[in-house]
């Protein structure tokens, strides 16, 4: 049954290979993927770990649902320390991994140690090998994967891996499966180099009995047009996540030129009706009707010809708006140097974006770059700037440390035009007039972040009694709604909200984009209990999942105070409440955040989750979740 | 089947002022379209031959203060 998957326990110092199974009580309170992850880190990784040392733990998991008749129920989570922030290192990615690891037996790995040689795990149908990897040692994403189907004789296995980044330690580094899918952010891709693991390749036979499959079935296809049906998937589709630029580079919310301006005029030719003039089609994960990825040939210049998927719309950000590009070109090869040298495509974006404001300050000049000019705009300076971060060189070896430590190299001179929260950059977007999604990034439990608790339809002026049918569920909440993005009031519940719906997804190993994130009409709550019934046979009532998706959230705030947040790191830079935006529509611009209103938010925030005011979980939080053994950091 | 759900449901072609959030229907297949309400003009892009999205604005038209000419 979908029930019957293992832990591996995996000591890379000493080869010792262990298994167990899952215990029942586990699955009620903490679902899987990220929700058990989190449990696992609190408990195997000691306090203060180094996070690019051998007592890290790492952790691989598929979600319970990963692998069923449940539709996009095909999400890898992985999670350990993070060496870019010091606290929760936490990444989600799609593909075809996640199902190939419960088919061989497996839903959660926990890999602590340090290899003395590169190696790859090799997991076939209940078996676990440590392998050699020092011939991939110093291979890319796609030649990674290439190379270990090549050595296993087996095209069907799927791979997870890390290209030259994670190897170089940069603290962004991802992991990668496929030609772009990434469990980015928190640089988990170092922690994998620090252990010399290149990749964990995976190929099962085993069978998920479904416990009810003609009903299970029959709900999918209902799911299915539950989401297929709404307008934003049918974009999604066409265009892909880049369908996003043009609703908010419009309105005056993406970051360009670092942090100076709100929006990029004139940029269509980054637009993502023109990614059809390269596509040669759309492609999905595991179990998705949606196919939201682009696959594409590049056009012009050096990499002409080169065979790469996406871009997301992150990927519009870093190599558009925030460096002041306006080149697709210069987006699509961007896109494939992150994805094959593995690198979170958002934080080199950034870091790109605030080197180059340096440089235009005469904070960095040509002597700090090795004679590269970082002017905004400039294609070639951009791509030549991903090559160096990717392997360490001149600045680029500053930059792959990250906001902070790059910060510390520069000096703190540099700090003030740094756009990031808790040592991890933002997204490309500009919160600024938007109170509800600048809270969300403050308070995401891994730094600057929007796919933590982003109420993104709170961006569409809904009317209210969708937004009460939405945010009041299922336990109740009676307090403020509000439907103008630029209130400040009643938007801490939906930044909750959003934080417990994407945790239970994340736990259920479904993709955010099967959820309420981009249509307030997409599966919830009472769904998600449905779904886990037929297919599992576990019973959750709403309410259930809502429980264990906070209690997961408050062992991963357990986990961040323990290594030493506090309040003053559920903030935003000074810029944010400073400097009003320049750009966009009349409802965005010469807007900045309101401190006082933003205290009052972070307040009322910590009120829902049942911290106190220092945003630490109250003794009588952690005995309803039952989970008062899992003491707060004194 | 459900694409044609919503590309032939009473929003067939209808989309949203990103200025006033007020609904209208661009002319089929049209470039650009004017909000009735706001009058903003918008440029106009189609997933499906009936579905519309705002694509963009004008930027010629949008309006741009001299120092923030980037």
């Amino acid at each position: 049954m979908a029930l019957d998957r293992n832990i591996a326990y995996i000591d890379l110092t000493t080869g010792e290979v262990r298994t167990e199974p899952i215990p029942l009580e586990w699955r009620r309170k903490y679902i899987g993927g990220r929700g058990l992850d989190a449990y696992l880190l609190y408990t195997h990784c000691p306090p203060q770990a180094d996070p690019l040392g051998p007592e890290n733990a790492l952790l691989i998991s598929a979600g319970l649902l990963v692998g069923t008749m449940a539709s996009a129920s095909a999400r890898t989570h992985i999670m350990a320390k993070s060496p870019l922030t010091g606290i929760l290192g936490s990444a989600n990615m799609g593909g075809f991994f996640a199902p190939e690891l419960r088919w061989a037996g497996f839903d959660h790995l926990v890999i602590r140690g340090q290899a003395e040689r590169p190696v790859y795990l090799y997991i076939h149908n209940g078996e676990i090998e440590i392998r050699s990897a020092e011939k991939l040692w110093g291979s890319g994403v796609y030649d990674t994967q290439d190379l270990i189907r090549r050595e296993l004789d087996d095209p069907e296995t799927q791979v997870l891996c890390i290209g030259q980044a994670g190897e170089n330690l940069v603290r962004f580094a991802n992991v990668m499966t496929g030609r772009k899918n990434a469990g980015g952010r928190t640089g988990m891709g170092a922690v994998m180099g620090a252990k010399r693991l290149k990749a964990v390749a995976c190929r099962g036979t085993r069978s998920i009995a479904i416990r009810f499959p003609e009903e299970a079935l029959e709900y999918n296809k209902q799911i299915i047009d539950q989401v297929v049906s709404t307008k934003v998937s049918q974009i999604m589709q066409r265009w892909g996540t880049g369908f996003i630029f043009g609703v908010t580079n419009t309105t005056g919310l993406v970051r360009c030129r670092n942090f100076q301006y709100n929006q990029l005029p004139n940029s269509e030719d980054i637009e993502c009706e023109n990614l059809d003039k390269v596509s040669i089609g759309l492609d999905g994960c595991f179990g998705c009707q949606v196919h939201c990825r682009h696959r594409y040939i590049i056009p012009e210049g050096p990499y002409a010809g080169t065979y790469a998927q996406g871009p997301e719309y992150t990927s519009q950000g870093a190599f558009g708006a925030e460096v002041g590009c306006r080149s697709l070109n210069t987006v699509l090869v961007g896109n494939h140097l992150v994805n094959d040298y593995g690198m979170d495509t958002l934080e080199v974006g950034s870091m790109m974006a605030w080197a180059m404001e340096l440089f235009e300050k005469g904070i960095l000049t040509e002597k700090d770059t090795a004679g590269l000019r970082l002017a905004w705009g400039d294609d070639e300076a951009v791509i030549e700037l991903v090559r160096r971060i990717a392997f360490r060189r001149d600045i680029g070896d500053i930059l792959a440390e990250g906001p902070l430590g790059a910060a510390r190299r520069i000096g703190p001179q540099s700090l003030p035009y740094l756009i990031h929260v808790k040592g991890m950059s933002n997204l490309h977007s500009d919160e600024r007039p938007t109170p509800a999604l600048a809270l969300n990034i403050a308070v995401s439990s891994r730094g600057a972040d929007h796919l933590r608790g982003r109420p993104a339809i709170d961006l569409y002026n809904l009317p209210l009694p969708v937004l009460e049918r939405v945010y009041r569920n299922p336990d109740g909440y009676t307090g403020p709604l509000t439907n103008s993005y630029s209130e400040y009031e009643g938007k801490p519940r939906m930044v909750q909200w959003q934080e417990l719906v994407y945790m239970a997804v994340d736990s259920l190993g479904v993709c955010k984009y099967h959820t309420v994130f981009l249509s307030p009409n997409h599966p919830q709550f009472k769904e998600f209990a449905r779904l886990i019934y037929l297919n599992t046979g576990l019973e959750f009532s709403e309410r259930e999942i809502w429980d264990a998706a906070e209690r997961c959230y408050t062992i991963e705030r357990l986990f961040n105070l323990r290594e030493g947040m506090t309040r003053k790191d559920d903030w935003l830079p000074d810029r944010y409440f400073d400097e009003p935006t320049r750009l966009g529509l009349p409802v965005a611009r010469g807007k900045c955040i309101d401190r006082e209103k933003f205290r009052a938010m972070l307040d009322e925030y910590y009120r829902l989750h049942g911290w106190d005011e220092n945003g630490v979980p109250t003794p009588e939080t952690l005995e309803r979740l039952g989970i008062a053994a899992l003491k707060p950091a004194a | 089947m459900k694409i044609q759900k919503v590309m032939e449901g009473p929003r067939d072609g209808e989309v949203r002022c990103l200025t006033c959030f007020e609904r209208f229907r661009p002319q089929l297949g049209a470039e650009r379209s004017r909000c009735p309400k706001c009058g903003m003009e918008w440029r106009i892009s189609w997933p499906y031959p009936k579905t519309a999205r705002v694509r963009g604005p004008v930027w010629e038209n949008f309006p741009l203060g001299t120092e923030d000419k980037i």
